[in-house]
């Protein structure tokens, strides 16, 4: 696919914890996501539409958030994503296994 | 959960599509303002490719091609209507011949007769050296009193006459016929020991030639010039234990009148621990001993004893009287599904092309097999309904006398129930002949186009090698 959705999402999974947990800082747009992700990342993790899209369809099919038409501050019609409490609950659950993942890789490359 | 937004999903479809290629424009959109005020964009994927994969991931990616498949595979059908007409109509008739035989012999030989234990009723006869059977109402009663091998037996007999006015067929029974069949009653109560002068109706009969009537207990028919007061009617589904279906009981012995005694069949329950072989010697040594004072011709040489579990004996033998008939239905049905393997080949060779193109424009294999496969489904589907529409035909009241000769008027067996389920596994069978034609001979030519239609499709040379190989090991035979 695309190099952007390689940065993103090296591992599987990954692409939804970030976007979740962006949005548990306020209802944001797609792009408003992608853009976030890549300033906060200091440009390391580029989320391409490619990926961003089913990625925010899987979080919706599970109901982790939910979706609504509303106007941009610079009054432009935008789809905009919030997190619900199941989804809530879900970034707990994936930042958890992400950091004993972490840990695990920290471990061997420093052994 | 998930199921149920998937399905609201589904059915907003159109929106869905129309909300996310939306969503993707005023992406970019944003994404163009922000490169025009100096910012470092990031990189543009293919736009139809993002919505492509937001689709699968709600799963319903293949409902969208398989509509596609079956369009495509409707327009197919009615470019060439003869060619799908020809295989509806054969493997209908196929399959309909089939699913009528089958439901024929499932009514007769695997639905148990409407009386409780039924596999525990036997019917039993000793024969004559000179081939006369059949025991009288005077043997009945004593074997009755004297037998060891069966708890009770009971009397029968078929009883041709006109009940009110109607032909009807009907039987003399012993008083104890209905304990030991126990088929339970309807309406009233059945024939008892110390009865005389009554009568049972079928639930059928009753229904049918009485209007159901709520009121019939006590009423008086006709029968043969007696007058009989009707006392119940058997529970449906009871018809007798024979092949043709009784419409009434009355009960036996029949007045004496000029002329041989009249014969009964018997019925006996098996006394527990008694197999049938031990019941018919004990049937023999008592038949021999009655019938010790008759000429030697006419003493009990042999006894038989059958199951009346269903009309007819599920035996060893019957299957092999029956045998050939199954075997031409089955052939009738190969010959059928031969045939339309062969025009589905045809009309594989000429598709080569088209196949090669849909390859070459980067169909996968397995959409390509898919489709082959809804093509298949869609012929499939008609000839199952056209096989139940025969099968259900013959199974119907119009032909129902066919089986009695020309102008009878006895019913037969309510036939039917089964044709549909039968026909079901057949679909499978007819799916596969699309992909995987099984003829026999053929040229050279035929095998080796095969073999290059499934390299076409499958990209496998050993594929190919099996039509090879299979084309060979049919040449030895030839």
């Amino acid at each position: 696919m695309s190099k952007a959705s390689r940065d993103a999402d090296f591992l599987p999974g990954t692409l939804e914890m970030l976007v979740l947990k962006t949005l548990s800082r306020g209802p944001n747009h797609g792009w408003g996501i992608a853009q976030h992700i890549q300033q906060v990342s200091n440009d390391a993790l580029k989320v391409g539409e490619g990926s961003l899209y089913p990625a925010l369809q899987r979080l919706l099919l599970n109901e982790f958030v939910s979706a609504e038409w509303a106007l941009t501050e610079n009054n432009r019609r935008a789809r905009y994503y919030r997190i619900t409490p199941a989804g809530r609950k879900q970034l707990v659950e994936e930042k958890r296994s992400f950091d004993f993942l972490l840990a695990g890789i920290a471990r061997v490359m420093e052994s | 959960m998930r199921l149920w937004s998937r399905l609201r999903q589904w059915i907003g479809h159109r929106q869905f599509e129309a909300d996310l290629a939306e969503e993707i424009r005023i992406h970019r959109e944003m994404e163009h303002d922000y490169r025009a005020a100096g910012g470092e964009g990031r990189f543009f994927g293919s736009e139809a490719l993002a919505l492509e994969q937001s689709r699968e991931a709600w799963g319903f990616a293949w409902l969208d091609s398989f509509a596609q498949d079956i369009r495509y595979a409707w327009r197919g059908i009615r470019r060439a209507p003869g060619f799908a007409l020809t295989v509806i109509g054969t493997i209908g008739l196929g399959l309909g011949i089939n699913a009528t035989l089958f439901t024929v012999f499932n009514t007769y030989v695997f639905r148990t007769i409407a009386v409780s234990d039924p596999h525990n009723l036997y019917e039993f006869w000793w024969e004559s050296r000179d081939g006369t059977w059949g025991a009288t109402w005077p043997q009945f009663q004593e074997l009755r009193r004297e037998n060891n091998v069966f708890t009770d037996v009971a009397a029968y007999d078929s009883l041709y006459a006109a009940l009110d006015g109607r032909p009807a067929t009907g039987e003399t029974v012993s008083g104890n016929y209905f304990a030991v069949l126990a088929p339970g009653a309807h309406l009233g109560r059945l024939i008892q020991p110390d009865d005389a002068d009554v009568i049972v109706l079928s639930y059928d009969t009753w229904r049918n030639s009485y209007g159901a009537d709520p009121h019939i207990l006590g009423r008086k028919l006709r029968l043969r010039g007696r007058t009989l007061e009707v006392i119940g009617v058997a529970r449906s589904g009871f018809t007798g234990i024979a092949d043709v279906v009784r419409e009434f009981w009355v009960k036996g012995p029949p007045p004496a009148s000029a002329g041989p005694p009249p014969s009964v069949r018997l019925l006996g329950r098996l006394r527990p621990g008694v197999t049938p072989e031990v019941a018919c010697s004990g049937v023999l040594v008592w038949a021999q001993a009655e019938t010790s004072g008759l000429p030697a011709a006419r003493r009990a040489a042999r006894t038989h004893i059958v199951s009346r579990a269903t009309p007819i004996e599920y035996s060893p033998r019957m299957l092999a009287a029956l045998a050939p008939l199954f075997a031409a239905f089955g052939l009738v049905l190969a010959i059928a599904c031969a045939n339309v393997s062969n025009m589905m080949l045809a009309r594989a060779l000429v598709r080569q092309r088209e196949i090669a193109i849909r390859v070459s424009l980067g169909a996968g294999r397995t959409r390509l097999v898919r489709q082959l496969l809804t093509e298949s489904l869609l012929l499939a589907f008609p000839a199952a309904a056209a096989g139940i529409a025969i099968s259900s035909g013959c199974c119907s009241e119009r032909f129902r006398h066919l089986s009695y000769g020309s102008s009878s008027s006895h019913p037969s067996k309510p036939i039917g129930g089964s044709a549909p389920s039968f026909c079901w596994p057949r679909y499978a069978r007819r799916c596969c002949s699309g992909l995987c034609p099984r003829c026999k001979p053929h040229g050279r030519g035929w095998w080796r186009q095969t073999a290059e239609i499934f390299r076409a499709i499958t990209g496998h040379r050993a594929c190919a090698a099996f039509w090879w190989r299979a084309r060979w090991r049919c040449a030895r035979f030839y």
